[in-house]
């Protein structure tokens, strides 16, 4: 009796924690709008990203060929998708949702995310997008601008953020930067790190990550927490050189016709050889019965 | 031709032999409207498989999952049987064993024409037979696909060779035992016999090449039916991913082709009149030799069954529950006791060992030996190691269509076909060695390995 209501107990808990887990998008999160106007241009970029990261679950929107998950992910053209607000959805994206959407923060940049959500909202034309906010934060950032470099001397990574608000250039301190190097399948966040009064901020890296064949990995800074978000890229020799081994180039079971393992090639040669002299040598004993008999029926 | 004794009394009873045995060698009424028959049953098939290569597989039972059917099944089971040749000519033959003497060409026959058609039935489970020559362009050596091809074909060439040299002094007696025959069959004796006279040196030579033969369909068949069993032990999946399958199919093979034997020794014994020459004794002998078999076969089945059965590892748990107590085992037990159980123990009775309860007990094995090939294919594939999600009913149970049963009658209507042809074109019964085994033909070569 007392184990049953521990674990009604215990259910009750569990489940409620679940759905808050999934219920909560916080206040500010969704009334969070886009940084700038739905254009033909961002929607195009949205349906290109929306091709290579969302089709697989997703389906073509508006024909609701989604992948048959559980929960199903739902067609995007579908009223229950679009009910969410743009807030909702740009927080799902980056955070993800349940078990299976996964969060594309490290993945798509912020504007990345609003390009998806604006292709994704062409589809709905009862959807009128909420007006931009262009007040003071936002306005100041437009003007604002990182760079990222490597000091040669000092062997460090770093980035700059300054703003030109005024037509003079002033670094911004305190902004939080985080780094990624760019791996196969997406961001791998690296570290971070916040710019000084000169505007400026150093990083780390391990010295241990692998790079291209001549030892080449593409940096990525992003800032966060700003409204507007600053990326820029850096492609330097910090890696460590990597020569990609192809499996297919040493010799194995499973490897193609032309490197299969040389004994196994030998064995099925000789079998086909030792078999095939065995039946000329028959066959040659057959021509030299036939030959007897011409000999004696000519005698 | 080799002395025959000079008493007009031998002379007589090699002048019986010769007609015996020649006899059935002619074209008849019978043999007509036999292969009528057949080939009107053969159309009937070929144009399910025009459908088949019109539509696709999928007017075949085949999907995703199970897509090894009963063609697969049919292509193990003629492999199988194919294997008798090898058992009777090459481990029987090569040990002494005079007695199996009348039976070796049955056996070679069957081979051939099992070993021929199974290539054929492998193309009926492919959609696109016209790209049958990728499997040697683009074969892989580690594959056992491309083993298994190169044996089946290497085994068929050998089987065939060795019927032909076994039947080269036949082919010179029918010389002047042929009157009436058409010309064109008496011209291919002539040419085929290579003008054998049976002298020494060429019963030497002849020997010789019989015994190399024999030796090397040993190596050969043993490895059709080990890489066959491979091209399902390779793999991880319940129910094939065992070590002990290449002896099991061996063994298994051997019932098969055995029962294939016993029935065709009864048709030829009774329709070509031939009692003087395949006795109750040779039934009896291979009875034995059938129990010696399946009691191997049974011994390689408790293995194959009960080691698994004891550990019931998770996914092979699914599998054998479905054999011993699913859906599967109505067939599994049918076949393991009708087909091999049974049959053990009512042929170590006497009164059993008698050609028509041997018919009987031989189409129960034979139809055994099929379905068992069957469990073997089939079952494993309904339980793949990941669910089986959104899919239509029809591609998580395996059941064969109208279709494909038609295709899968077919190769067994050519098997019928081949073996009804040789069996009319060549005597059925080694003439030679069954004269020279009664003494009525002289072999000087063993004369002069007495005197060695
Ligand atoms: C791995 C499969 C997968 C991929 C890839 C994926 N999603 Fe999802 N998504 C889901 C699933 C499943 C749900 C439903 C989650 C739930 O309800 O718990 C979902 C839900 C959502 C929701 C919330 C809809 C709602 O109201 O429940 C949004 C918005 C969304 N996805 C957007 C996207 C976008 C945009 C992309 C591409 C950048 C994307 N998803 C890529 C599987 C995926």
């Amino acid at each position: 009796m007392r184990f049953k209501i521990l674990s009604t107990l215990l259910v009750a808990i569990f489940a409620s924690n679940l759905f808050a887990q999934t219920a909560t998008i916080p206040a500010d999160a969704k009334a969070r709008t886009a940084p700038f106007v739905f254009s033909t241009e961002s929607k195009e970029k949205g349906d290109k990203i929306y091709q290579a990261n969302c089709k697989s679950c997703h389906g073509d929107i508006g024909k609701a060929n989604y992948a048959k998950l559980v929960p199903i992910p739902k067609d995007p053209a579908s009223p229950e998708y679009q009910k969410n607000s743009d807030g909702d959805m740009f927080y799902i994206l980056s955070n993800g949702k349940g078990v299976l959407m996964p969060t594309f923060v490290n993945t798509l940049t912020e504007e990345q995310r609003w390009d998806v959500i604006s292709y994704i909202r062409s589809f709905n034309k009862d959807y009128t997008q909420p007006p931009v906010k262009v007040a003071g934060e936002a306005a100041k950032t437009e003007t604002a601008k990182m760079v990222l470099g490597y000091d040669l001397n000092n062997k460090k990574l770093w980035a700059m953020v300054t703003d030109s608000i005024s037509g003079t250039k002033k670094p911004l301190s305190d902004v939080t930067i985080k780094l990624f190097v760019r791996r196969t399948f997406g961001n791998l966040p690296i570290t971070q790190a916040v710019t000084s009064n000169l505007g400026v901020a150093y990083f780390d890296l391990p010295n241990d990550i692998p790079g291209d064949s001549i030892g080449n990995i593409l940096l990525i800074a992003r800032t966060i927490g700003s409204s507007n978000e600053l990326t820029c890229s850096l492609t330097e020799k910090l890696g460590v050189v990597t020569k990609p081994k192809l499996l297919l180039d040493q010799r194995a079971w499973w490897s193609i016709n032309k490197m299969a393992p040389i004994w196994l090639i030998l064995l099925y040669l000789s079998g086909i050889t030792g078999i095939g002299a065995t039946v000329i040598y028959i066959l040659l004993q057959l021509r030299k019965i036939k030959k007897i008999n011409q000999i004696t029926t000519e005698t | 031709m080799a002395e025959s004794k000079t008493n007009t009394q031998q002379d007589n009873s090699l002048g019986i032999l010769f007609n015996d045995l020649f006899r059935t060698v002619r074209i008849n009424k019978a043999f007509h409207i036999w292969m009528a028959f057949l080939s009107i049953a053969l159309a009937i098939c070929f144009y399910a498989y025009y459908i088949q290569l019109r539509d696709g597989l999928g007017v075949a039972g085949i999907r995703d999952y199970v897509s090894w059917g009963i063609y697969i099944s049919n292509f193990v089971f003629f492999v199988a049987t194919s294997l008798v040749g090898m058992l009777v000519g090459g481990v029987v033959g090569l040990s002494g064993q005079k007695w199996v003497t009348p039976l070796t060409r049955i056996a070679e026959i069957i081979a051939v024409a099992f070993a021929a058609v199974a290539g054929l039935v492998i193309v009926s489970d492919m959609g696109r037979p016209e790209r049958l020559a990728n499997v040697f362009i683009h074969g892989r050596v580690q594959s056992p696909i491309l083993w298994d091809v190169t044996v089946v074909t290497t085994y068929f060439l050998i089987s065939l060779l060795l019927l032909y040299i076994t039947l080269i002094p036949d082919l010179a007696y029918g010389k002047g035992n042929l009157e009436g025959r058409p010309k064109l069959l008496q011209r291919l004796y002539e040419i085929l016999s290579l003008g054998w006279k049976g002298t020494v040196a060429e019963v030497k030579i002849l020997k010789r090449a019989t015994i190399i033969m024999l030796v090397l369909i040993i190596p050969v068949a043993l490895s059709i039916h080990t890489v066959t069993s491979w091209l399902f032990a390779v793999t991880l999946r319940p129910g094939w991913d065992s070590s002990i399958f290449g002896p099991y199919f061996v063994s298994g093979a051997f019932v098969s082709g055995l029962s294939c034997l016993i029935i065709a020794m009864f048709f030829f014994r009774k329709n070509y009149k031939l009692e003087d020459y395949i006795t109750d004794f040779h039934f009896d002998k291979v009875a034995k030799l059938l129990v010696l078999v399946s009691l191997v076969y049974l011994y390689f089945n408790i293995n194959e069954f009960l080691v698994p059965g004891y550990k019931m590892k998770k996914f092979d748990a699914v599998h054998l529950q479905q054999l011993f107590a699913g859906e599967h085992a109505l067939l599994f037990w049918g076949v393991q006791l009708l087909g091999l159980i049974i049959p053990i123990i009512l042929l170590l009775i006497k009164p059993f060992r008698k050609p028509l309860p041997m018919l009987v007990i031989g189409i129960f094995v034979l139809a055994g030996s099929w379905l068992k090939r069957y469990i073997i294919v089939v079952p494993t594939q309904e339980h793949p190691f990941l669910p089986m999600q959104h899919v239509p009913n029809n591609f998580m149970v395996y059941s064969p269509t109208l279709i494909e049963i038609l295709i899968s009658i077919a190769p067994i209507i050519m098997v019928l076909m081949i073996i009804s042809t040789l069996a009319k074109l060549f005597p059925i019964i080694p003439v030679w060695e069954t004269a020279v085994h009664k003494g009525l033909i002289v072999d000087e070569t063993e004369i002069e390995n007495e005197h060695n």
